[in-house]
């Protein structure tokens, strides 16, 4: 095959002689070696070749006078006037910075510049300055249309992450997470060595049914040089609960404010007689701190250890990690082990092996949320502890204040509200490389993994929640599940000319196990389930759930300018019926490196011009399990008789949600001083898959079905900027900002609402998701301190029952983005990170005087807020005898805008800490230090998943999920 | 060695390609049959009869957590009367049940309950559909066939008396009724039957079912929480009144007081009835709920019972129904029925007495087995019935016997039953018999789901002229040392109120547009 190449060449070549005949040989002006495929144009023209192994080249000039442009990957270009000669020997500069980083796209590899899809790389450095045990902290505000939300200060939770936009009604929105290649995995954030975000389907393409919401590639860290090395961090701090706008009431505060219960609706007057016997002033004798009581200052500790290294044959890396968080409210933590061994086998010079395991153990406690929201709820009237200053039980006492009779800091008490998670897991990596011939080898990715966990939750009849008597439950769960990828993959060159692609087979299935059994009248002192006495529930089930997949990619490239992938993949889920079961996910996308164009060489202000597009589709079908099947359910009983109930009609019709993506970009720097990278997409899902409203009276009120469709489309900037990088003082900053636009159509004339309680969301033709669908608001008339609403004709009235609903907006975020910068002055530095969301619309403005239900305690107003006192007051809260918890109006919406300074780390590094070889490094470091926001009454990180009680966006009326916290560490790395 | 693995790479491959279309991806969930394999189940029947059961007590899949069939049915009906105070404001929805002008088709109780209803239906039709196909009409599946029968027709009555006009006050000809399904493939969008083309089907079902329960005896379903041939024209009893058939609801409510299957409970039983009603002589069907089902904060008794141990205490017994009772008066100690009257408790200003009738069972405070039909019921009915054809001395006889059986005389020297039974002059010019019949039978059923329909089929209006949250300006800074006048809003609601009617849910509307939305929604 090279025979007829070199000959085909050869004969190319002659075609073009009679002109000047240049040879020479290329090499490296660092270490003399030659260069082999170092590029020879001649400027101007198409006439070019590339250099041979050993650096050498001819070629022919139209004439003596023509100017020779030498460029390889990785080194300077080179511009010599032939002047006549025939003999050009070249000396070429390594590039300080290094454009062929290899970056993994999952199924492969590619060069910076062999990418032709919208992909983001962040390296570990840049990624764990956060102290976290989830990688999703760690990347809020550091990838363009990556948005994600951390709404819960509980440990070991994980916050949402969501790219480019929600695209779904129904299904799920995460991205698929691909570890070392496989699909799945597990992974410890201090392993990891890159990570990078697959953002449209020219890459994602590849993951077809898996990858609607985009594909984060995950890669562990393997060897890099031969030296052993040894790297050790610790990082050890402390935690508070952010409260900053969410203060309740005190004492006198909340007695003041109950005041103003009893001015009359007519004479506007207070009744101080009938308040005073209402309530009277010794209520100001106790003023308890219920949060204080129920938080504290957590820890947060995290210790990690690796060694590695590599010898001609195999490579090694080896960590332990441990992770313990104490969290802010008390008996809350979560601890975390996770072991890997990553090892690779070069057994000849055709057969690589490689062979990773992780292993990962957690446990995590937590409280049940509704103490969040009797904690709230408690009044600092009332003191918690009886005259011998324990704890006492509301129910029992008299004189309680409180609404609900709830001591919610009984359950805090050793033993007597339990809540954990443990959990243990194992994932198994076994590859073999086979290099069939050079151009040919075969890869087979294998991965088994399993994982076990147990829940247990008891409290005893001495807590009082709103749940009665004892209680406790266990569970279990048993998961297994394989996957394995084999593939063929192929890269040929000829000339300027790349071909490159694979062809493979991949089948995944899981089998689930779980169990559960719970029971009351628990014995003093004993918390097993042997031990209760009564009201046994037993439950279990399992599943299986299997897909398989043909995958193919071509790439091509053109003299390391023009760039085509194009890629397709079918699969096949146990999601669907047979007839609809299959479905195909084309892509293709390209690029065009005009900084490697000789027109471009030696042009210093715009360096590295790459444009890309990209075409393709994805899907998603993770809606659970026989969705489309008629199903009688038995886990119920009747009389302790078996019992089926219908619970889901057949629907056989059943099909993916189907994403088409678009995607146009570019990126260049300008004069060495900054990185910009643009990208603009276009996404459309069609097919949606809806759980949708049906008649009721036809027996069923819901079933899945494919409907409607959703438009996606933005852009997203990234700067990079080097600001000062000559010199002991260095500065860089990035900046990101994306904006996405969410639109739904081929709804007619269907409208969908969704509820919770009165809150409302609607979809149809021409709104975006969730938007909010209530109640017109008009303020609080100034004249009767009533509020006022917009009725059907436009005028203002004080009834509720008769005001107009309007569409008012969605918690969908257009705008955001995030900052960081550091700066450093010799071994000092000092990074800061933040980012920022704009335009979105969050539903719970918290108006004091909604919340105050006589009697409970009440958010402090904010420094906006007026309470209506009189005639002619313009307040935004009315007068509190008209308040009412039923009310769902605009007033409650507000804008939920935020810039959050996610970090800020000092640091400094000991070059030669004892020895030349090591390094060590300090560092203080902050996490969420401050938030610039206008949500009153609420952290603006608002839950967006649909899976929970409360709709996307909405704050619940009563703050009751547990705050984020702040962080303070203290971060030890030592390597050697 | 390297074509050992070139055809080796190649094998694994060809492997896979192959198993792409062997690859068994047809799982069928463990914890449910399909319906193909229902069919083959030799259970089938009686696990889908059971099934149907079930959705009175069971939160459904996907609904608000604590909306679930009884708790509404009581909710609905109880809340909508007289006999309810509502003392404490609360994001439930219920508040719109009390509150009449704020109900709206959007509401999730009320979609819950109707949702709930058709999926009974629904399941009963399907059980019919089994029954049908098969092979031998063994007593089993008559016995079978007539539940179902009776299931879905106490779910259509529920239905058209919560979601349509009275019967006895509505142009039975073109007022509409509910959706008529009439078997498990009778699913596509339709409009509403009449009234009376929903009543003569829902008395059609149930002659049906007592013609196929008459003369047979089946040991496997001899249950009080199975529904009987008793409770069969229990339920005709009901529906013919609610018809205006007098007649036919005396000659039903004789079958089931004279069949001797049932006794009214006696004095002595009467306050622990409610602890082990599935055992009670009383009881004609129940809906059992053993301790797993106990809903703790979720259950019916959660609304109304003190607070403390999953109860929010929130509902009491209203100053009307206590006035009725002759609270303060010698009643107190005698009749035995204030023993479900708890010690009241001040909640916003306002004094509310909570109630024990869903309480008590496994010594659980939220825990009861709720009464559908007892026996009393039929001497009530068919007093009504008596009271409407005139017949005072048979309509003061039957209200008499059950009173009998509810007064303890023994708690005042020297009295007997005779001195608290209702003699021929408490009848006069102010108080008719029938007044007289509903007063007894409100102090009888109070939170037992039956006042609100009493006041609606006789076209009276419903006064509530006490104070409450029911009142939308009521706040606890107001003066509440005396009643609220008869001119505050909602103290008098006229039975012509179209809100009193509840709303067609808008699920149902929206998605089916044969199906028309009530008067003034």
């Amino acid at each position: 095959m090279k025979k007829y190449l070199i000959i085909l060449m050869l004969f190319v070549t002659c075609n073009l002689s009679a002109q000047v005949s240049i040879k020479g040989t290329v090499t490296s002006a660092t270490d003399k070696e030659p260069i082999p495929g170092a590029s020879v144009v001649i400027k101007g023209t198409t006439i070019g070749t590339t250099t041979d192994i050993d650096g050498r080249y001819s070629i022919k000039a139209p004439d003596a006078q023509s100017i020779l442009v030498f460029s390889c990957i990785g080194y300077e270009d080179v511009l010599i006037p032939a002047d006549g000669k025939e003999l050009i020997n070249v000396a070429m500069n390594e590039k300080m910075e290094k454009l062929d980083d290899v970056v993994v796209m999952g199924y492969s590899n590619k060069t910076k510049n062999e990418i032709t899809s919208a992909v983001s790389v962040i390296s570990s450095d840049k990624l764990v300055d956060v102290t976290s045990q989830n990688i999703e902290s760690m990347l809020q505000g550091k990838v363009a249309g990556v948005s994600v939300v951390n709404s819960s200060g509980q440990p070991g939770s994980e916050p949402l992450v969501r790219i480019r936009g929600i695209s779904s009604m129904n299904a799920p929105q995460g991205p698929l997470y691909v570890v070392d290649g496989i699909i799945g995995g597990s992974y410890d954030p201090n392993d990891i060595e890159t990570l990078t975000v697959l953002k449209d389907a020219g890459s994602t393409g590849m993951y077809g049914a898996q990858a609607n919401g985009g594909v984060i590639v995950i890669t562990t860290k393997s060897a890099k040089s031969k030296k052993m090395t040894f790297n050790f961090k610790a990082n050890v701090g402390f935690t508070r609960p952010d409260f900053d706008r969410q203060k309740r009431m005190n004492s006198a505060e909340l007695y003041n404010y109950y005041r103003e219960y009893f001015r009359d609706p007519e004479t506007y007057m207070v009744d101080d007689v009938a308040f005073n016997n209402a309530i009277p002033k010794s209520v100001l004798n106790t003023d308890t701190d219920w949060r204080g009581l129920a938080f504290r200052t957590g820890t947060v500790q995290q210790y990690y250890f690796s060694l590695m290294g590599k010898s001609d044959r195999n490579s090694y890396y080896d960590s332990i990690s441990y992770f313990d968080e104490d969290g802010t409210m008390r008996n809350t933590g979560y601890k975390q082990v996770n072991v890997r061994s990553n090892n690779t086998f070069n057994l000849t010079d055709w057969l690589k092996i490689t062979s990773n395991i992780d292993i990962h153990g957690s446990t995590s406690s937590s409280m049940d949320s509704n103490l969040l929201y009797y904690l709230d709820e408690a009044l600092p009237w009332d003191s918690p502890y009886d005259e011998n200053g324990d704890l006492r039980k509301f129910s029992e006492s008299t004189g309680i204040w409180m609404r609900d009779k709830v001591n919610p800091l009984l359950a805090f008490e050793d033993n007597q509200l339990v809540n954990n998670v443990k959990s243990i897991g194992l994932d198994y990596d076994f590859s073999v490389d086979v290099k069939i011939t050079p151009w040919l080898s075969f890869n087979s990715q294998n991965r088994v993994s399993g994982s076990t966990d147990k829940t247990h939750y008891h409290r005893t009849t001495n807590v009082e929640t709103m749940e009665s008597g004892d209680f406790i439950q266990e569970s279990q769960t048993f998961v297994v599940s394989g996957i394995t990828t084999d593939m063929f993959k192929a890269k040929y060159n000829f000339g300027k000319h790349t071909v490159s692609g694979l062809f493979g087979y991949e089948a995944q299935r899981e089998y689930g196990e779980e169990m559960s059994a719970s029971g009351k009248g628990l014995p003093y002192g004993l918390y097993v389930l042997d031990v209760a006495s009564n009201t046994y529930v037993v439950g279990g089930s399992n599943y299986t759930n299997g897909m398989q997949s043909l995958i193919s990619q071509v790439n091509y490239d053109y003299g390391n300018k023009y760039f085509v992938t194009a890629s397709f993949r079918v699969d096949q889920s146990s999601t669907f019926d047979k007839a609809n079961r299959t479905a195909m996910f084309p892509s293709i996308s390209g690029s065009w490196v005009v900084g490697n164009e000789p027109f471009m060489a030696g042009n210093d202000l715009i360096k590295g011009l790459k444009l890309r597009a990209s075409w393709g589709k994805t899907g998603m079908k993770d809606i659970g399990a026989s969705k489309y099947l008629e199903k009688f359910a038995y886990s119920t009983q009747y009389d302790d008789n078996t019992s089926a109930v219908p619970t889901q009609m057949s629907n056989p019709n059943l099909k993916w949600e189907q994403t088409t993506q678009f995607n146009v970009g570019t990126s260049f720097s300008l004069a060495d001083r900054l990185d910009i990278d643009l990208n603009f997409y276009r996404n459309i899902t069609n097919n949606l898959l809806v759980y949708r409203d049906l008649p009721p009276s036809g027996g069923f009120d819901k079933q899945w079905q494919n409907f409607g469709s959703v438009l996606n489309t933005g852009f997203e900037t990234s700067l990079g900027a080097h600001i000062l990088k000559d010199g002991k003082l260095k500065w860089n900053a990035d900046f990101s900002i994306s904006y996405n636009y969410n639109r739904l159509f081929g709804f007619g004339d269907t409208v969908i609402y969704t509820s919770h309680y009165g809150v409302m969301q609607v979809y149809k033709e021409g709104c975006s998701l969730y938007t909010w669908y209530v109640k017109d608001y008009a303020g609080i008339d100034p004249e009767t301190g009533r509020r006022q609403f917009i009725d059907e004709n436009g005028d203002k009235t004080f009834d509720y029952a008769s005001a107009r609903y309007v569409e008012a907006g969605s918690p969908l975020i257009p705008w955001e983005g995030g900052i960081s910068t550091d700066i450093s002055y010799g071994n000092w530095k000092l990074c800061a990170t933040g980012n920022f969301v704009w335009g979105d619309v969050l539903y719970g403005r918290q108006r004091a005087s909604d919340l105050a239900i006589f009697v409970e305690n009440s958010l402090e107003p904010s420094s906006e807020d007026v309470i209506w006192k009189q005639p002619g007051d313009i307040a935004t809260i009315g007068l509190p005898a008209y308040a009412s918890s039923q009310i769902y109006d605009t007033g409650m919406l507000v804008r939920g805008d935020y810039f959050k300074v996610r970090n800020i780390t000092l640091s400094y590094t000991f070059d030669k800490f004892l020895h030349s070889d090591n390094k060590l490094t300090l560092a203080l470091s902050c996490d969420n230090l401050c938030t610039f926001t206008n949500v009153w009454g609420a952290d603006p990180e608002v839950n967006m998943s649909i899976d929970s009680d409360l709709l996307p966006g909405e704050i619940s009326t009563w703050e009751n999920r547990y705050p984020n916290n702040k962080q303070y560490v203290f971060q030890v790395n030592l390597t050697f | 060695m390297k074509k050992i693995n070139c055809i080796l790479s190649f094998l694994i491959l060809a492997a896979g390609l192959l198993s792409f279309t062997g690859c068994n991806l047809d799982i069928a969930p463990s914890n449910s049959l399909t319906g193909d394999q229902m069919s083959e189940s030799p259970t089938g029947l009686e696990d889908i009869i059971n099934g149907c059961y079930t959705i009175f007590k069971d939160y459904q899949e996907d609904q608000e957590s604590n909306d679930w069939y009884l708790r509404q049915y009581y909710q609905m009906s109880d809340f909508s009367s007289d006999d309810v105070t509502y003392g404490h404001e609360t994001e439930d929805n219920l508040n719109m049940i009390f509150r009449y002008p704020e109900r709206t088709p959007a509401l999730d109780n009320i979609t819950t309950f109707w949702i709930n209803s058709y999926k009974l239906i629904y399941a009963a039709n399907v059980a019919l559909n089994v029954a049908d196909r098969a092979e031998e009409k063994t007593d089993l599946v008559k016995h079978i066939e007539g539940e179902a029968l009776f299931l879905k027709a106490f779910a259509m009555h529920n239905l058209v008396r919560l979601y349509a006009k009275p019967y006895t006050q509505a142009d039975v000809d073109t007022d509409p009724g509910i959706i008529i399904r009439e078997s498990m493939t009778d699913t596509d969008n339709k409009g509403r039957a009449s009234l009376k083309d929903t009543y003569d089907y829902i008395v059609n079902c149930l002659l049906e079912a007592e013609t196929d329960m008459e003369d047979i005896d089946v040991s496997e379903r001899d249950s009080k929480g199975f529904a009987s041939i008793g409770a069969v024209r229990a339920l005709l009893s009901r529906v013919y009144l609610y018809m205006g058939e007098w007649d036919k609801s005396i000659e039903y409510s004789t079958k089931v007081i004279d069949s001797g299957d049932y006794t009214l409970e006696t004095t002595d039983d009467i306050p622990d009835y409610i602890t082990d009603t599935k055992d009670a002589s009383e009881t004609i069907w129940c809906i059992i709920m053993n301790q797993t089902d106990d809903k703790q904060e979720g259950s019916i008794a959660s609304m109304i019972m003190t607070e403390g141990d999953g109860c929010w205490g929130e509902e009491g017994y209203s100053p009307s129904i206590l006035s009725d009772m002759g609270i303060g008066t010698d009643m107190e100690k005698v009749d035995v029925r204030f023993r479900f009257v708890q010690d009241p408790v001040i909640k916003n200003g306002l004094t509310l007495y909570p109630c024990s009738k869903f309480s008590g069972q496994d010594g659980s405070k939220t825990s009861s087995s709720p009464v559908m039909f007892r026996l009393s019921e039929m001497y009530f009915n068919r007093a009504e019935a008596y009271a409407h054809e005139g017949d005072e001395p048979d309509a003061l006889d039957d209200i008499n016997t059950v009173r009998a059986q509810r007064i303890d005389p023994s708690a005042i020297e020297g009295s007997t039953v005779e001195d608290f039974l209702y003699k021929t002059s408490d009848v006069n010019s102010s108080t008719t018999i029938l007044d007289l019949v509903l007063k007894e039978k409100r102090i009888e059923f109070a939170f037992e789901a039956q006042r609100f329909f009493d006041l609606r089929r006789n076209g009276m209006d419903i006064i509530r002229n006490y104070w409450g949250f029911h009142i939308l300006t009521y706040s606890v800074g107001q003066a509440v040392s005396k009643a609220p006048g008869l001119d505050v809003d909602q103290v008098v609601t006229k039975a012509s109120y179209s809100r009193l009617v509840f709303p067609i849910p808008s699920q149902e509307v929206n998605n089916n547009p044969s199906c028309v939305q009530n008067e003034g929604y």
